[in-house]
């Protein structure tokens, strides 16, 4: 374990002296701000909810999270960095967990700056906070599940801009894929895989204030997933 | 120390590493020697772990570094080529998190209270980096630092946890004289408690440093042995050289007959010296085939003496493009 936190400290401190890391932050705060008080319209609708600021970071992280994974595994064997990482005497597994942690720290750094949105507006209304706290829990679960597919996508990539338009297209896909029905006519058990597979759809549950168990489970399937396929592909790496 | 046995790694049909073995033992220094292209980096990559082999097995410690990498890997600080660090921390930032991850098996064997733990982590870190010498940029980012610093820092990544074998890829590649004169003088003191092995294109540095050498070529090893060793016994593969001077000195005819002599399979005059530089074939009775060419022609020697082949003359030779089919 002592190796994996001292890696995932090594990402933190490199994220912080990284000005993507800070160009996203600053993206992510600013047009959740806008798409929620402008084009949602929170302040002329007369309702105590947060469930417009929450329902736009699934289509927000496609940008963000890319910015922050695609720097991952590709800049490290592109700088030749990894020939460091990977003679460590720690195991794929904890390579890429200790990665993983690290990124998601920052995503969780992040949305603690959200926090002001909320105690700004508590006053002005009702606000159910067992809602807002399952929106952040579900913002959490999304979000650590787009950092592990930006992750295995910059394992498989050998720069960032390929990282980054990779993991942004297959997160586009994923968090629209869901809503095709709406635009095409779709066989029922083809529409029903299509949700199933979409982030955004399991994302729904927790915006409405419903910790759904079925949503958590998908979120934690695939970030496990996602991360035991980033260290097949190390492991793949060494021996190819 | 370091056991690989019948290694092979191919990119595609290329054979970067084929069927290579050969042991290091503990408390020396190796040289590996190759030319371009010979494999040297993906030998070392091997050795390190940061590879598998297609086929045969690398040991550390008896331990098969693919089978069970972590502890195999534990042993064993490297150097990479071009010294690769992160350019946004520090080397003390760099330091420590080679240490905490280095640090986690022995860790886990260790009872001493955690703070304790802490202050002999710290203690080792301000030892390494003053062992490599870079005290006066440990808070700087690495980013900003020359070669040299880069360099010293990745020789200081590799030290961390005095690992019992040492992998050096080019260590001294960046550094002016004097940095490469500390450098080699800590590869020797290294030498006398790890396994270590330099990989350099610079030979003077391979004898000054190494007890012994690998020389690989096109994937395979052509020579290994004490550097003594190997020069010694190419000589006797490739026939001796001797140093040679008539007292009538040497004209065309001399040359002539002696270029045709029996036994002789090159002839050199050595620049201002007056001097010949015989090589005989490998077969050649030594001396005795310059003492029946001096009779026979009327000459008296003046000087016959053999001459020691250098690291350089091994390295050229084994590594010629007709060594290999």
């Amino acid at each position: 374990m002592t190796g994996v936190l001292a890696l995932t400290k090594k990402e933190l401190r490199i994220q912080f002296s990284s000005p993507p890391m800070y160009i996203a932050t600053a993206f992510l705060l600013s047009a959740a701000a806008l798409w929620f008080f402008l084009i949602h319209g929170f302040l002329a609708r007369d309702t105590a909810t947060l469930r417009g600021y929450f329902a736009a970071m699934p289509l927000l992280f496609v940008l963000v999270i890319p910015a922050l994974t695609m720097k991952g595994w590709a800049e490290e064997y592109r700088l030749g960095t990894s020939e460091l990482l990977l003679t460590l005497p720690l195991r794929s597994i904890e390579l890429v967990v200790g990665k993983y942690l690290g990124t998601m720290l920052i995503v969780v750094c992040m949305l603690l700056l959200t926090l002001p949105v909320a105690f700004l507006l508590m006053p002005l209304g009702e606000f159910d906070l067992g809602q807002i706290v399952t929106e952040y829990i579900g913002t959490v679960l999304i979000s650590g599940t787009a950092v592990a597919l930006g992750l295995f996508v910059s394992v498989l990539c050998t720069n960032q801009s390929t990282a980054f338009t990779g993991a942004a297209g297959l997160l586009l896909v994923l968090t629209l894929i869901g809503r095709l029905e709406v635009v095409l006519t779709l066989p029922g058990p083809l529409a029903g895989v299509l949700r199933y597979v979409s982030l955004d759809t399991h994302f729904d549950g927790f915006v409405r204030g419903v910790l759904d168990f079925r949503a958590l489970w998908y979120y934690l399937w695939l970030t496990s997933l996602c991360l035991y396929l980033t260290s097949v592909v190390l492991e793949a790496r060494r021996r190819a | 120390m370091i056991d690989v046995q019948d290694v092979c790694k191919s990119y595609g049909k290329l054979a970067a590493v084929d069927q290579v073995s050969f042991s290091l033992s503990s408390q020396r220094v190796t040289g590996l020697l190759g030319p371009n292209g010979a494999g040297k980096t993906t030998l070392m990559r091997l050795l390190t772990g940061y590879l598998y082999p297609d086929a045969g097995a690398v040991l550390i410690d008896g331990i098969d570094i693919a089978a069970h990498p972590a502890q195999a890997r534990a042993k064993i600080g490297y150097v990479p080529e071009n010294a690769p660090l992160y350019p946004e921390l520090t080397p003390y930032e760099l330091l420590e998190f080679v240490s905490a991850a280095r640090g986690q098996s022995s860790s886990r064997k260790q009872s001493s209270p955690r703070r304790l733990r802490r202050h002999r982590n710290r203690e080792q870190l301000e030892s390494v980096i003053e062992k490599v010498g870079i005290s006066e940029v440990k808070h700087r980012t690495i980013g900003a630092l020359s070669r040299g610093y880069k360099q010293r820092v990745a020789v200081g990544a590799a030290l961390i946890a005095s690992p019992q074998v040492l992998i050096l890829d080019e260590p001294t590649s960046a550094l002016d004289p004097n940095q490469t004169h500390e450098m080699r003088e800590l590869i020797r003191e290294l030498g006398h408690d790890a396994t270590v092995l330099v990989s350099s294109h610079v030979l003077s540095e391979i004898e000054a440093v190494c007890s012994d050498a690998v020389i690989l070529h096109r994937g395979r090893v052509v020579g290994r042995g004490d550097i003594a060793t190997l020069r010694r016994e190419l000589s006797s593969g490739i026939g001796e050289r001797i140093r040679v001077a008539f007292d009538s000195g040497y004209n065309d005819d001399i040359l002539v007959a002696l270029s045709s002599t029996p036994g002789v399979a090159e002839l050199d005059p050595e620049p201002g010296t007056g001097a010949l530089v015989v090589r005989l074939q490998p077969n050649a009775e030594g001396p005795q085939v310059l003492f029946d060419f001096a009779a026979k022609q009327g000459l008296k020697l003046t000087r016959l003496e053999p001459m020691e082949g250098g690291l350089e003359e091994v390295f050229r030779v084994l590594t010629a493009e007709d060594v290999l089919p």
